[in-house]
């Protein structure tokens, strides 16, 4: 457990108890201005923090110590942080926009109600991908929780801002992330350390502009694994079978290798897998895949859908029928024209 | 004892049933006496089981003393029995444990509450102890209503916070007179460690 959430529960408790207090006593004097929060019932200020949307909590938690480390007892921990590295956001629950604004005046914070974000001004100091980590700092100290989806999408180079603060939060969090989502030009050192570190549940997205080559040598366990690249990629399938659907665009991958996978498919190699779709320059019409070449499995026939889940379905056409080992039913497609793709759509039934 | 014989709202007698017109007496404790009807006590958990509990007839009603509510003065008990029959049955929200907890503030209640934040302080320390779930919701909407657009600094000054170096100034404080001897053995040890010392002992 990363030290944002190694603070025990007691102490968290013990700070709450110092702010209530039973006492009726009239120490306070009532002003129009001032309204003593924390000398209200415990249930009462917290129904206050309650109706508090995550953004006004947060700017409530920053005027105190003792306050950020109470605002979390409205259930917080349960909330999801999305990041954007790119346009410097923080988004909590899908909903409520936090964005980071680098000037060159005092740092300032203003929160737009119309628009729904809180907009917290730093002054630049020639050091950007520190803001955004300060602001994360301060979100999962208040609310004390992970975050679940980052997003880096930034074509420029030298702009490498997003490796630093994704490593702040694998090395701060134990949850994993639910999503992983790289687009531009990163450095491989970097992608290779994210791949190899980077716990993901459901969706891993990558798409690489400008990068030469990438080999990857990782086993993700994730249910979706994307991957597009302008330059080599060489991918060992083997290693993606836990996932449910798999997206492989401009790979290396030849008819040799497909056939390959295909055999462990059928023997089962690949129990989780509904879907994958690989595009390869590399693809030719000399060789068979279990036997079938590529007319045998162009898209010309019936029409079927496949429903992934409520968000993804996949609309399939021809092809050829085939059977695993275990009774699985499925169905192989392939491009008979440019570009050059693969499909293997694994029915339910 | 000074009594206010009337409702403290105008009762519509067409919409209160037959079986539910009895009211009851409470008293405060600087000793003002309300009438509010049973259905407007329902509102509050508290109060509707004390009077089950107390299984009064309309004769123990007017007979029996009024009941004593010991921690809430006349001019809080009077909003909260207003608010009350305002709302008298209506049904009680139930907490889906949402957040943030989407609460309106109706036009009675805004106006209800258009009062000093003294008062507004007690009426949220009133409805906590009556537990009148409905109450709370606004009440404490209100207070919320108070961070919007405001800084740290700003809600700091609002809510009465003590900022960081006002709760160290307090810890030590607390500390020193816990433990007199502390201050002196921090100021020893301060000493030897200008004279060049890097042990107490």
């Amino acid at each position: 457990m990363g030290l944002l959430y190694s603070k025990p529960l007691e102490i968290a408790i013990n700070s709450l108890s110092s702010f209530f207090n039973l006492d009726w006593s009239t120490e306070w004097s009532p002003t129009p201005q001032t309204f003593p929060l924390f000398r209200l019932p415990l249930l009462a200020w917290l129904e206050v923090f309650r109706t508090l949307d995550p953004i006004e909590l947060f700017i409530l938690s920053q005027s105190s110590k003792r306050v950020a480390n109470c605002v979390h007892i409205v259930g917080s921990k349960k909330w999801k942080l999305t990041v954007y590295v790119g346009s410097k956001c923080i988004i909590i629950n899908g909903k409520y926009k936090l964005f980071i604004i680098e000037t060159t005046q005092k740092p300032s914070r203003r929160y737009d109600k119309e628009v729904g974000a809180f907009f917290i001004k730093y002054e630049d100091i020639g050091n950007s991908k520190r803001e955004l980590q300060d602001v994360l700092a301060q979100l999962q100290t208040a609310f004390r929780c992970p975050v679940t989806t980052f997003y880096y999408n930034n074509v420029k180079k030298k702009n490498q801002r997003w490796f630093p603060v994704l490593k702040y939060i694998i090395q701060n969090q134990i949850q994993p992330l639910e999503s992983l989502n790289i687009e531009g030009t990163v450095k491989n050192k970097h992608l290779d350390w994210a791949l190899q570190n980077v716990r993901v549940t459901r969706i891993i997205s990558i798409r690489l502009f400008g990068m030469l080559k990438f080999t990857g040598n990782f086993q993700p366990i994730c249910e979706r694994f994307s991957f597009f690249s302008t330059g080599t990629l060489r991918l060992d399938l083997m290693m993606l079978k836990s996932c449910k659907l798999i997206e492989l665009k401009i790979s290396r991958l030849t008819m040799g290798a497909l056939n390959f996978f295909m055999k462990e498919w059928k023997a089962g190699s690949f129990p989780n897998l509904r879907y994958i779709l690989i595009q390869s320059g590399r693809f030719n019409w000399r060789d068979h895949i279990l036997g079938f070449d590529r007319y045998d499995m162009e898209e010309l026939g019936v029409s079927r859908r496949l429903v992934i889940d409520k968000n993804l379905s996949i609309e399939s056409t021809g092809g050829v029928d085939i059977h695993a080992d275990n009774g699985r039913k499925a169905t192989m497609q392939m491009s008979t024209g440019s570009p050059d793709w693969f499909r293997l759509i694994v029915w339910e039934d | 004892m000074s009594v206010e014989n009337a409702p403290v709202v105008d009762v519509d007698e067409a919409a209160i049933p037959v079986e539910k017109k009895m009211y009851y007496r409470f008293e405060s404790n600087d000793k003002k006496e309300f009438r509010v009807s049973e259905l407007a006590i329902q509102q509050s958990e508290t109060l509707n089981r004390l009077v089950e509990a107390m299984g009064y007839t309309s004769e123990d009603v007017e007979n029996k003393p009024a009941i004593a509510i010991e921690n809430i003065d006349g001019k809080t008990l009077k909003l909260v029995f207003q608010w009350c029959e305002h709302h008298k049955g209506e049904a009680i929200p139930v907490d889906d444990g949402s957040v943030p907890k989407i609460v309106e503030i109706p036009e009675f209640d805004a106006k209800l509450m258009d009062i000093d934040n003294g008062l507004l302080f007690k009426l949220i320390w009133a409805a906590d102890y009556l537990n009148i779930v409905q109450l709370l919701n606004v009440s404490c909407k209100k207070v919320a209503n108070m961070a919007q657009g405001k800084t740290p600094a700003q809600l700091r000054r609002v809510y009465l916070l003590p900022s960081d170096e006002e709760d160290e100034a307090a810890k030590r404080a607390a500390q020193e007179a816990q433990d007199p001897r502390a201050r002196e053995v921090e100021e020893e040890f301060e000493e030897r460690k200008r004279q060049g010392g890097n042990s107490f002992f």
